[in-house]
């Protein structure tokens, strides 16, 4: 199954050139593990198969269905409860445990109430405080340990970037399962506290390095991962910003922006950034101030809202950045093969319809 | 490409019930989960993972929806839950690979005890993309993270590989 050279191999994949001397031995070491391992028979393989299973399936099916809407019945009551007789807590002071019901656990204190408070992660107001409890995750605890408080910081200085960086956040969908197939570790946890002159909001984040924890404030959840960003904030005492400043031409925002889930560009564009990806050369981009017939055509492609979905490995690619007065950009992939789809990293469309065809008019 | 091919091979899927049409649908895809199953597994449980990989595909066979993935990233996820599965120590280089030649050898055992050493994350991206040769993409899906994400997995797995292994490897 060789592809041959790394350069060959690199070109074949869509990756860059020049390939690196440490590439090149990582490569060639997977090469020589491959064909010092010669494949089984896959007839043999095949051949040693069991029957398919003809167990009849109805009654267990039917028991799981009942004790799972039983379940789910207890669980919204319990939920209701709890939401009339807690409210918004004040952040004033850390919980002194984190429950975990899984390596996957977001955890919140509370979960803010009112119609914003899933639409946004936090209100696009600056809070009064901020604090960020840690709960660290000690090497073979179990998935289903509570996790013991271990230390607070108050956040000093300008607490305006923690307001813009949350407040963006896009927002999952349903279909937005990031569960990785290997790689949950044991990660420490942070609750980001912020408090309002109207009330308070929890934020609930895993340093998980993997980036498939995503984040919550207990009604909104958002496939951001602030993992990083917020362990550098707590070790700094301060919010440490997204990174901004003139980005790479090619790269949109690390996390996304709020209402991708809804729009493949979200309104208000004021600047196009297109970058081609032809096999592994990436042509110098090019920024267009006007293109709403795209933003049209890209909004009016069916969506799916399946992801991840099948990748659009096509070798013609396009990057497309779309900036904002005010707030991260928002980064749409297009591929252009026969198969080709868009995807803003939430959504996707089920073709790339004229996009296509109308980049190469932009592009000239 | 790839959607185009799921289409067809779930369609053919549904069609063929029986066992030469699983192994018609598995068959562009076996040297890739073999290939997973070597750099995932202990030494010389390939061919156990490989089998027990093909069963459990088998048995979900009907399960398997074009929409949320292509086979290849199905068949490559099921071979790497396997090999997680069988709780056996990780592969180790340096009782492998009689074939090699010398030099190469003991260049390749440096560097895949290296790997070895990488964070979890760090260390799957790697496998799959230069040993198993995924593409970055599909790394992404396996994984179910960006493909940014997966080039900052293999970026900061090459920072660690440099910093352990020296400046041959610059």
């Amino acid at each position: 199954m060789s592809l041959g050279g790394p350069r060959e191999f690199a070109n074949a994949v869509g990756g860059r050139l020049p390939v690196t001397p440490l590439e090149e031995r990582l490569y060639a070491a997977g090469r020589r593990l491959q064909d010092s391992h010669r494949p089984a028979s896959l007839d043999e393989a095949v051949s040693r198969l069991p029957p398919r299973s003809r167990r009849r399936r109805g009654p267990v099916l039917s028991v799981a269905v009942l004790v799972l809407l039983i379940a789910v019945s207890i669980a919204g009551v319990v939920l209701q409860q709890n939401g009339r007789r807690s409210g918004p807590a004040e952040p004033q002071a850390c919980p002194d445990s984190y429950p975990m019901s899984g390596l996957d656990t977001l955890y919140v204190p509370s979960s803010p109430v009112g119609i914003a408070a899933a639409r946004t992660m936090v209100p696009l107001v600056v809070p009064e405080t901020a604090m960020i409890c840690r709960y660290a995750y000690p090497g073979g605890l179990r998935p289903t340990s509570t996790l013991q408080f271990t230390q607070a910081r108050a956040l000093r200085g300008s607490l305006a970037g923690i307001m813009t960086d949350l407040a963006w956040l896009p927002k999952s969908i349903p279909s937005q399962n990031r569960r990785c197939v290997e790689g949950y570790g044991p990660a420490d946890r942070y609750l980001i506290g912020l408090n309002y002159s109207l009330g308070a909001v929890w934020v609930s984040a895993a340093d998980d390095r993997s980036g498939c924890l995503g984040s919550t404030n207990g009604t909104f959840r958002s496939p951001a991962n602030l993992g990083a960003q917020v362990a550098s904030s707590f070790a700094a005492r301060h919010w440490t910003e997204m990174p901004k400043g003139p980005p790479p031409p090619c790269t949109g925002s690390a996390y996304g922006r709020l209402g991708q889930q809804d729009a493949m560009v979200p309104e208000g564009a004021i600047l196009l950034t297109i970058c081609k990806t032809d096999g592994p050369l990436r042509a110098v981009a090019k920024r267009i101030g006007t293109f709403d017939p795209l933003v049209r055509t890209l909004n009016a492609l069916p969506i799916s809202r399946q992801y991840p979905v099948n990748c659009p490995c096509d070798q013609v690619r396009y990057e497309l950045v779309f900036s904002y007065l005010a707030g991260p950009p928002v980064s749409v992939r297009v591929s252009a093969g026969p198969t080709g789809v868009v995807d803003n990293g939430t959504i996707r469309t089920t073709s790339a319809g004229d996009v296509p065809a109308l980049l190469r008019d932009l592009l000239g | 490409m790839e959607l185009a091919g799921s289409t067809r091979t779930r369609n053919a899927a549904s069609r063929a019930s029986g066992q030469d049409g699983f192994n018609e649908w598995v068959r562009p895809h076996w040297s890739v989960m073999y290939a997973c199953a070597v750099v995932q597994s202990a030494q010389g449980e390939a061919d156990d993972v490989v089998q027990e990989a093909l069963i459990a595909a088998w048995r979900k066979w009907a399960q398997f929806d074009a929409d949320r993935g292509s086979p290849r990233a199905w068949l490559v996820a099921i071979v790497l839950d396997q090999a997680r599965k069988s709780h056996r120590k990780r592969h180790d280089p340096a009782a492998a690979d009689v074939d090699t030649p010398a030099s190469d050898a003991v260049a390749d055992l440096d560097l895949r005890r290296a790997v070895n050493a990488l964070p979890p994350r760090q260390r799957v991206a790697v496998e799959l993309h230069y040993f198993v040769q995924l593409r970055v993409c599909e790394v992404a899906t396996l994984m179910s993270c960006s493909e940014g994400t997966v080039k900052a997995c293999l970026s900061a797995a090459r920072a660690n590989l440099r910093t352990r292994l020296g400046d041959d490897f610059r």
